[in-house]
């Protein structure tokens, strides 16, 4: 019979045992046996349930989960949903037709009660001049707190990504032209967009004062509609874990600024600001583009 | 007489510094390929409330990374494109306010802005840009060291 080892090939035998882990750990299980003469292996393959992912990419141009291989003598993948007696198989097809298999059972520990509370700021035109949701310093755009109760023996290590799924300004320009613009991400595309790098914060809370300065050289009007994604995720402190989801925030904000020309100020001719509850989810954020801001996209 | 002098010199110095900036490697020997990340503790040193803006994380920390020989490790795309003395108006921006003696951590991805790809020895030090009412040079970080391996050997 063979024997399903955790941490490699030469792990520890858990054949027939309950494990105790924690979301966001790294499984490494190996499948251990010898073949009697004459006898080959014609497949093997792991049966895993619950949520796992074979690992987390965070590439500028590349993110999001990565697929689990549970066809090779050796797994190694993350849990990312707590559950309860979670029972793993290892099952060898072998060229005379038999298929001995073998089980071991994980309870799979995690965060509970994770949240995301919302403030959000005032859109106003500041002093720069510049059309802004919050106004620094003294004002966030909008604050996201987390919390989470972690697991017995763990920490919280949150960490955010943002993903911008529309940031768009129409601009009157004082030719009377007008023009969209959005900005410019690598490679091209548009949205959405991971919101400059990965991650976007890794304190709590975290906040964002999305501004827009106001040129009145350049143009008379401009509206900015703006929402995006925040993604909360959770790391045990555990050496190769990686970060799990724990759910998402939703908020947009839009604003409309005049430029009166007689006595030369900025006026906020329309405004609205929303941020959505928070949701949770056990969905990676993904993204193949970044946007540093840098440039814009204009047509 | 001198001695007066001397002390205030040293006040000076010490008072032009609004903040320090330690890193620390979590890791200090990575394989090839794995992410490299350093983590940066931004200490607030005076008695009143600081002030910043997190934007383009690069830009705020700009890093330099040397190999054996005191070269520069090869630039990213990602960080030869950066144009850190844009306007960055609309990026990312995160209020950041230090209390006295408050610290405030970040962490950088080193492979995000060079190519780490040659197994050696590099020194590591970041700097933090800030305005200019607090000061007219970055603060710079200690120096730290971290090993690229073409494998890991697991001895537990």
């Amino acid at each position: 019979m063979p024997k399903i080892l955790l941490g490699g090939s030469n792990g520890t035998d858990i054949t027939g045992t309950t494990q105790s882990v924690v979301v966001g750990q790294q499984i490494v299980l190996y499948g251990s046996y010898t073949l009697p003469s004459g006898i080959t292996v014609t497949s093997q393959a792991w049966t895993v349930p619950g949520a796992t992912v074979g690992g987390f990419n965070t590439a500028l141009t590349n993110g999001g989960s990565t697929a689990t291989n549970f066809s090779q003598q050796s797994t190694t993948f993350y849990w990312v949903v707590p559950a309860t007696s979670q029972q793993v198989t290892f099952t060898l097809n072998l060229s005379n037709n038999t298929s001995p298999k073998v089980t071991a059972t994980f309870n799979i520990s995690g965060p509970t009660l994770a949240g995301v509370t919302t403030q959000l700021g005032q859109v106003v035109i500041t002093s720069e001049p510049a059309l802004s949701l919050g106004n620094y310093p003294s004002i966030a755009g909008i604050q996201l707190t987390a919390s989470a109760t972690p697991p017995t023996g763990y920490s919280n290590s949150f960490e955010w990504v943002q993903i911008i799924t529309n940031d768009t300004k129409m601009i009157t320009l004082n030719d009377n032209t007008t023009t969209t613009c959005v900005p410019a991400t690598t490679p091209a595309g548009g949205l959405p967009f991971l919101d400059n790098v990965y991650p976007y914060d890794t304190n709590n809370p975290t906040t964002d004062i999305p501004e827009t300065v106001l040129d009145s050289t350049q143009f008379r009007e401009l509206t900015r509609n703006f929402s995006a994604t925040m993604y909360l995720l959770w790391k045990p402190g555990l050496q190769n874990s990686i970060f799990v989801p724990l759910g998402t925030v939703g908020w947009q904000w839009s604003g409309d600024a005049v430029y009166n020309a007689g006595n030369q100020t900025w006026t906020l001719n329309s405004s609205s600001k929303s941020a959505n509850a928070f949701s949770a989810s056990s969905t990676y954020p993904t993204w193949t583009r970044y946007s540093d801001y840098s440039s814009q996209s204009c047509h | 007489m001198i001695l007066p002098c001397l002390v205030g010199t040293i006040f000076l110095h010490a008072a032009s510094q609004p903040l320090s900036l330690s890193i620390a490697a979590p890791e200090q020997t990575v394989q090839i390929g794995s992410e490299l990340k350093i983590k940066t503790t931004l200490t607030n040193l005076t008695n009143h409330v600081i002030t910043l803006r997190d934007r383009i994380r690069a830009c705020d920390y700009p890093v330099q990374v040397r190999d054996e020989t005191g070269n520069l490790a090869p630039e990213t795309d990602y960080q030869r494109h950066l144009k850190c003395n844009a306007r960055f108006t609309e990026s990312r921006n995160i209020l950041v306010v230090l209390k006295p003696q408050e610290s405030r951590q970040d962490e950088i991805i080193i492979n995000q802005l060079f190519d780490l790809s040659v197994p050696g020895t590099y020194s590591v030090q970041a700097s933090r840009t800030i305005p200019k009412e607090l000061g007219p040079e970055p603060i710079k970080s200690n120096i730290i060291t971290i090993s690229i391996t073409k494998y890991i050997i697991n001895l537990t």
